[in-house]
């Protein structure tokens, strides 16, 4: 778990990292009175302590968009604490059948790391493997504003490595991105469901727009400054 | 089309190679057939042939022969 300080119109506001080990997504907390938002649930123990130790009775999980390294925790954390579902509506659409939540993708990443080096990853992975489909409760299309206790995110559908992906900007410093920007890998657009058309005229213009002294809280990885990201600009 | 056109068809969409390749690909032999391209061929084979690929099957699908015989536990027959 990692712990970061941030500073929102002189507001301090604290954001908790969780990293999924088999592919290192991040999970993320950010607490605000007896509420607060999850991005990206993964199973973490560690969470329910942040929770006790903020009073957290209700919380927000939003979702950066439909892959399962970044969905696969919620049912878990909805059995956990009060709770409500956000996410852009193609997103909602694609969680709502198992198929659109498959482990395959997780499974064959380990896979072939350990056909390079003999490690049982995927053996491992497969004994938790979970089938689930998850209905929101609240959606947006193009962009939405979404205000949980002192936390007030903006989003925005940025399609392109899914069809419902999307970032969400905290105040005019923080955006947190999913895997529509990571630091040092180019975002995956040649997946089945991925639109390269849309990316570069929607969500890779829109990347571009914001302010070069933002921080990425990104899917995968350590935060960075936008200014880094290897593959953006 | 039947099954071994449609089959080849999917092939050459998502690796980017002509027919005449397709005997002798294998996995990763050519840079689109990577482990994102592989993902994207296993949807899309999923989607013209209407199952779900068990994930075991989706780690030994190493080539477009041994693809044969996996399709074949799924009544497909190329």
């Amino acid at each position: 778990m990692y712990h970061y300080q941030v500073t929102i119109e002189n507001n301090p506001l604290e954001i908790y990292r969780f990293p999924y080990e088999p592919v290192d997504s991040n999970m993320f907390f950010l607490p605000s009175g007896e509420t607060g938002i999850v991005f990206d649930p993964n199973e973490n123990d560690e969470l329910l302590s942040a929770f006790d130790q903020h009073g957290t009775r209700h919380i927000v999980i939003v979702l950066t968009h439909e892959h399962y390294d970044h969905t696969n925790g919620t049912r878990w954390l909805q059995s956990k604490i009060e709770s409500e579902l956000f996410c852009q509506q193609e997103c909602a659409n694609t969680i709502s059948v198992e198929k659109g939540n498959g482990p395959k993708l997780v499974a064959f990443v380990l896979a072939a790391r350990d056909a390079e080096d003999g490690g049982h990853r995927y053996e491992d992975f497969k004994a938790s493997m979970k089938h689930y489909s998850l209905q929101a409760d609240i959606t947006f299309d193009k962009e939405d504003e979404l205000i949980v206790g002192n936390i007030h995110l903006k989003c925005y559908s940025t399609p392109g490595h899914t069809p419902g992906s999307a970032i969400y900007l905290l105040g005019d410093k923080y955006v947190f991105t999913g895997d529509s920007l990571i630091q040092n890998t180019p975002t995956i657009l040649r997946f089945k469901e991925s639109d390269k058309a849309q990316y570069e005229t929607v969500t890779r213009p829109f990347l571009k727009s914001l302010d070069k002294n933002m921080l990425v809280f990104p899917g995968h990885g350590e935060p960075f400054n936008i200014n880094e990201a290897k593959y953006l600009y | 089309m039947n099954n071994k056109e449609r089959y080849d068809k999917v092939f050459c969409d998502v690796t980017q190679v002509t027919t005449d390749q397709l005997s002798e690909l294998k996995y990763r032999g050519v840079e689109l057939w990577d482990s994102v391209g592989h993902m994207t061929l296993m949807a899309a084979l999923e989607d013209e042939f209407d199952i779900m690929l068990d994930t075991d099957d989706i780690i030994d699908f190493s080539s477009y022969e041994k693809g044969k015989e996996i399709l074949k536990k799924y009544d497909i027959v190329i």
